[in-house]
């Protein structure tokens, strides 16, 4: 193969025809009201974690819906369960349980 | 939903272009990379449609490449743009009509911009001016050379002399078209069926009996993005999103690329050479790639014109395979010969790409 | 309000590209450098919309600012007709005002392009022209190109273009007389101020950074500039 000296990058890319939407459709069956979320961002917004770390809730849900999820779980040790999203969220999403079924699923892996 | 339903929708899309009188300026990626399409462009429009085009020696690059990586500043690009119309005035011409797709944005973004700040338009005359002494107007129409060829597009399918349709099987060749971000994503209402369901290079494949495909990353950029091919260190960002494009399209088998822009039609013809030789990939599943054509060789191709006075010759994507599907007729010996028949050698061959010599 | 922001304010295509951003992202969604690198436009517009100027001069210093490939897809899809590749043309202009953008890696670059691009419409009246286009800086145009290049006169007359000729056609010599009238335009405008702050700014950086300093392509700093890529930093996210 020839070097070019630079290759195509796909650091970001998913595709979602191919990735593991195993959590992403778990989480719509444990807790329907993960399909909700309209990523506006008031649970970052509010996130008392947050202030302290560079967890997004917001980002997280993201993750788990590109398959990216390693990396939710990991964000999801970040937050404190204080509940304080629930309170902001506008679409009535259950962020905090969410974040326990993310949790838990990390167990059982 | 229905292709005709869709059309309903974007009616809004559709533009005014002149229908003669044209004032043709180039494109700096289309002259030095695919000098014959602008010449397959002059030849359909003067010989084969009889309309006046009028071209002056005067006229620079519009600067536009240069302000899209930072090098030009917006006043300088917007008093060399005006040069530009003060040339066409001093011609007596009013429709302007570029060959390129990043001065066609460059165009629209400065007629918007001295819509909405009189005083950039003060302000640059007031600089042409004292450059230079020209004064200059705001053509009366605007119009891609693309949009052109699409307003006189059953104008050629009545003359054609091939058309778009497999000669084995007899069925509409399948077509992607790729119309470059700057002719509609800035400014949908500007570009021909706007930046969703582009239609001003669709509206040639139907008209000439293909199959256009609206394959999922039909959108994409091709990942020029100016700085991001220019420096070697950004080229991974370049050739990720054309390889994007094509690993979308693959599975509906295009029998080729059409492309609008003369970058894109670059990076969609050499970026599947460096991927075949960096990653061993291939599409369009007989080793040679899909072939990429600029609008005018698709248009040349269409009236019968010689592949090889039209540059296809250039291509580092074989063409020869579409030319065998259309039933083109055209001398194999006479690609890598001079116009008086001299014998220039031949190309060395990639190591992964299948080539023909 | 900080001094940066007003800065940008006064640039029309700022104005221009933010109304009021929601934040929705989905310019972040749409936007093919978000996929290669940790970049996000709906993060910078948010930052800019802030009106902090010390986040501000983070940006003007980063490498965030140049991922961008200026696609304007954005603009397209965005709920509220912004255009963040707008607002980043402002901030890249800041950037080389003040002189900041010698401080990031994707910053430095602009050396580069400045030669590449600026250089030759100063030199030619053309962007691109065919007798720089080597092989050696574009490997990937192939050995097609190589042929094309070999035999230049030949292929270029059998495809109509008018190489190094007078009167119109493709290829053609621009006469001097309309060179001449560019560059008053360069200088009248800025233009030439403009290509002259990149060298001086770059020459400055190069010697801080203890490389070699001189014009076309062969010196230590250009060399750097163009090749490096700490890929790992750029998508660390």
């Amino acid at each position: 193969m020839v070097n070019f000296g630079y290759s195509p990058l796909s650091v970001h890319i998913q595709d979602i025809d191919k990735v593991d939407l195993g959590l992403s459709n778990q989480l719509a069956k444990d807790d329907p009201s993960f399909l909700l979320c309209i990523a506006c961002g008031s649970c970052t917004a509010t996130c008392t974690a947050g202030k302290f770390t560079n967890f997004s809730f917001r980002q997280m849900c993201h993750s788990i819906r590109r398959g990216e999820n390693k990396l939710a779980i990991s964000e999801s040790e970040k937050c404190m369960l204080c509940g304080k999203c629930t309170l902001a969220c506008p679409r009535n999403v259950n962020t905090r349980n969410i974040i326990r079924l993310v949790r838990k699923a990390n167990q059982n892996i | 939903m229905k292709s005709e339903g869709k059309r309903k929708i974007w009616s809004d899309y559709q533009k005014e272009i002149a229908d003669d009188k044209f004032y043709y300026v180039r494109s700096c990626i289309r002259q030095n990379i695919w000098p014959g399409s602008e010449n397959t462009y002059l030849r359909i429009l003067r010989d084969i449609l009889g309309k006046d085009v009028y071209e002056s020696e005067h006229h620079t690059t519009c600067t536009g490449i240069g302000y899209h990586t930072e090098v030009v500043p917006l006043d300088t690009l917007q008093t060399v743009v005006a040069r530009n119309f003060s040339l066409m005035r001093e011609a007596g011409y009013e429709n302007y009509n570029p060959s390129c797709v990043t001065s066609f944005g460059i165009y629209t973004e400065i007629f918007d911009t001295w819509h909405h700040f009189p005083e950039e338009k003060e302000k640059t005359r007031k600089f042409l001016k004292e450059a230079t002494g020209r004064e200059f107007e705001i053509p009366k129409n605007l119009a891609h050379t693309s949009d052109v060829i699409y307003k006189f597009r059953n104008e050629i399918a009545a003359k054609a002399k091939y058309k778009f349709i497999n000669k084995h099987t007899g069925k509409p060749l399948k077509v992607v078209d790729h119309i470059g971000c700057h002719y509609a994503k800035m400014f949908p209402a500007k570009g021909i069926g706007g930046a969703e369901y582009p239609y001003v290079l669709a509206g040639l494949v139907e008209a000439w009996g293909g199959e256009v495909i609206d394959y999922p990353e039909r959108r994409h950029c091709c990942g020029f993005g100016f700085r991001q091919y220019f420096v070697k260190a950004n080229r991974g960002y370049s050739i990720a999103a054309s390889k994007k494009k094509f690993e979308s399209m693959e599975p509906y088998k295009p029998d080729f690329i059409i492309t609008n822009c003369p970058g894109c039609n670059y990076f969609l013809d050499r970026w599947q050479y460096a991927l075949a030789e960096m990653e061993g990939k291939t599409y369009g599943g007989d080793g040679y790639g899909i072939p990429v054509l600029t609008y005018e060789e698709a248009a040349g191709l269409v009236c019968g014109l010689d592949p090889w006075e039209m540059g296809m010759q250039m291509h580092q994507v074989s063409v020869e395979p579409l030319l065998d599907k259309i039933g083109v007729e055209y001398d194999p010996s006479k690609k890598y010969k001079g116009k008086n028949g001299e014998d220039l050698g031949k190309p060395e061959l990639p190591n992964n790409l299948k080539f023909v010599e | 309000m900080g001094k940066l922001f007003d800065r940008l304010n006064s640039d029309v295509r700022f104005i221009e590209g933010i109304k009021a951003c929601i934040n929705c992202g989905t310019c972040t969604a749409i936007c093919p450098a978000a996929e290669v690198y940790d970049y996000h436009p709906r993060n910078l517009v948010d930052i800019v919309q802030s009106k902090n100027d010390e986040a501000i001069e983070e940006l003007l210093k980063g490498d965030t600012i140049w991922y961008c490939g200026e696609c304007m897809s954005c603009k397209t899809r965005c709920p509220r007709q912004n255009a963040p590749g707008l607002v980043i043309q402002a901030l890249r202009k800041l950037s080389i005002e003040t002189g900041l953008f010698v401080e990031s890696e994707k910053g430095r670059q602009q050396l580069t392009v400045k030669r590449m691009i600026g250089d030759t419409i100063i030199d030619t009246g053309y962007c691109v022209h065919f007798d720089h286009m080597s092989l050696e800086v574009f490997p990937e145009q192939g050995p097609v190109w190589q042929w094309v290049k070999d035999n230049h006169n030949e292929v270029l007359e059998k495809v109509g273009a008018n190489y190094k000729g007078t009167g119109p056609g493709a290829l053609r010599s621009i006469p001097k007389e309309d060179l001449d009238e560019l560059h008053k335009i360069f200088e009248v405008t800025g233009g030439n101020k403009w290509l002259e702050k990149i060298e001086h700014d770059s020459a400055q950086k190069a010697s801080e950074m203890g490389l070699s300093y001189e014009g076309g392509n062969n010196s230590q700093y250009f060399k750097e500039v163009f090749t490096r890529n700490n890929q790992e930093k750029h998508t660390k996210s």
